[in-house]
């Protein structure tokens, strides 16, 4: 066999291997993560996927390329899907740095990562846009700053449901 | 002729007994963990330090981990049960649920680590720091918890300054005594059999957000 064809199969095999194990480094549980979010209905950008864990795209495995360290869909009337436009979130992280993203048309915030990280775990509030109804979270956040991670559509015994700032019964608890 | 053919199946008779003794029906026994014994007064300043801490929903509030813990801060045992809101209080059911999940975890390590650390106290009291023969480093979610082992939580407990940020550094309990982690005197005393309940209160005000707390 000649040098040079024998340097370009040489070439084809190593091409080969390295797709191989570019393939094998792909992480199925996220690729299943996203694919269960469905197919995006209407526009894309800030207003898309409300009440979906922002996180599994935008978290930093992709393939959202804006990364958020903290991002969900706050409500406006307990059991109604009217989203909470002009809501003020104030994120705490434990050393005592905040953040108050505000809520848009479709009732999401984010923040970027680029911007704020916080050192976990956090803590939560929600304040209406006339300010005049806050919602306290009881319990803290240890990890995950996808708010729907939790706070699923559904209410069940491991989600309390979407975050409202008119729960029924309660100006905060 | 026959004589042979008796002789060779000697080995077999033998055989077929033995393995016949061996299959006897086993029967139904409780495969015991020496670990602390449940009670609420013991447990409930235990587990409700670890609802707090650990028992969100995005944590070991999750019935897909090892360490599960259920209250009402998290994750709930009655399935039409409120989670994470506290309107109603975590139950003796769940409290029974988490001490399981606890002593579970590591059956054996939880034998060895129990029954040193019992054996190195007194009655009436737990002792921080813990007698020679008590090793509680030994279970995996003392050492995730004081930041010897990887831990997506991080390091929780801090018996030794410096501490990461928003962990507390040790200090004294009531004002006296040596500077210590409430966290660790909690889970250190329960495992010993006499829970330090004040320690365990204070365990469950950590953590203290500065601004939404009011500050540690």
């Amino acid at each position: 066999m000649r040098p040079r064809a024998a340097l370009f199969i040489a070439s084809l095999v190593a091409g080969a291997a390295g797709s191989v194990g570019m393939l094998s480094c792909a992480d199925a549980v996220h690729d299943q993560e996203v694919a269960a979010l469905g197919p995006d209905v209407g526009p894309r950008g800030p207003t898309h996927r409300p009440g979906q864990p922002c996180l599994v795209c935008h978290g930093g495995e992709g393939p959202a390329k804006e990364q958020f360290s903290v991002a969900g869909t706050v409500y406006e009337d307990q059991g109604g899907g009217d989203a909470a436009v002009g809501a003020v979130v104030l994120i705490e992280d434990v050393t005592g740095r905040t953040q108050t993203p505000s809520t848009n048309q479709a009732g999401n915030f984010y923040v970027a990562s680029g911007d704020w990280a916080p050192n976990y775990p956090t803590s939560m509030t929600v304040t209406s846009a006339d300010g005049t109804v806050q919602q306290f979270m009881l319990s803290h956040v240890n990890r995950d700053g996808s708010c729907a991670s939790c706070h699923a559509l559904t209410e069940g015994p491991a989600s309390p449901g979407p975050v409202y700032v008119n729960a029924a019964g309660s100006q905060g608890d | 002729m026959f004589r042979r053919l008796f002789l060779s199946l000697v080995p077999f008779a033998f055989a077929g007994a033995y393995a016949f003794g061996g299959c006897t029906p086993i029967q139904n026994q409780t495969i015991g963990i020496d670990g602390p014994p449940y009670s609420t007064d013991s447990f409930k300043p235990v587990a409700d330090y670890l609802g707090n801490r650990c028992g969100t929903l995005d944590c070991h509030g999750q019935a897909g981990r090892n360490f599960r813990v259920w209250g009402c801060q998290g994750l709930r045992l009655e399935p039409d049960a409120s989670p994470a809101s506290c309107t109603e209080q975590t139950t003796e059911a769940e409290y029974e649920a988490t001490y399981r999940s606890l002593v579970g975890l590591e059956p054996q390590v939880m034998s060895t680590v129990y029954v040193g650390c019992a054996s190195s106290v007194p009655d009436g009291g737990g002792v921080y720091p813990p007698g020679s023969s008590c090793h509680p480093e030994l279970l995996t979610f003392i050492r995730k918890a004081r930041g010897l082992e990887s831990h997506k939580g991080g390091q929780l407990i801090c018996t030794e300054a410096p501490c990461p940020p928003g962990v507390p550094v040790p200090a004294p309990i009531d004002d006296a005594g040596p500077p210590v982690d409430p966290q660790d005197v909690c889970l250190v005393t329960w495992l010993e059999g006499q829970t330090d309940q004040e320690a365990c209160q204070l365990a469950e005000g950590i953590p203290n957000f500065p601004t939404l707390d009011g500050g540690p």
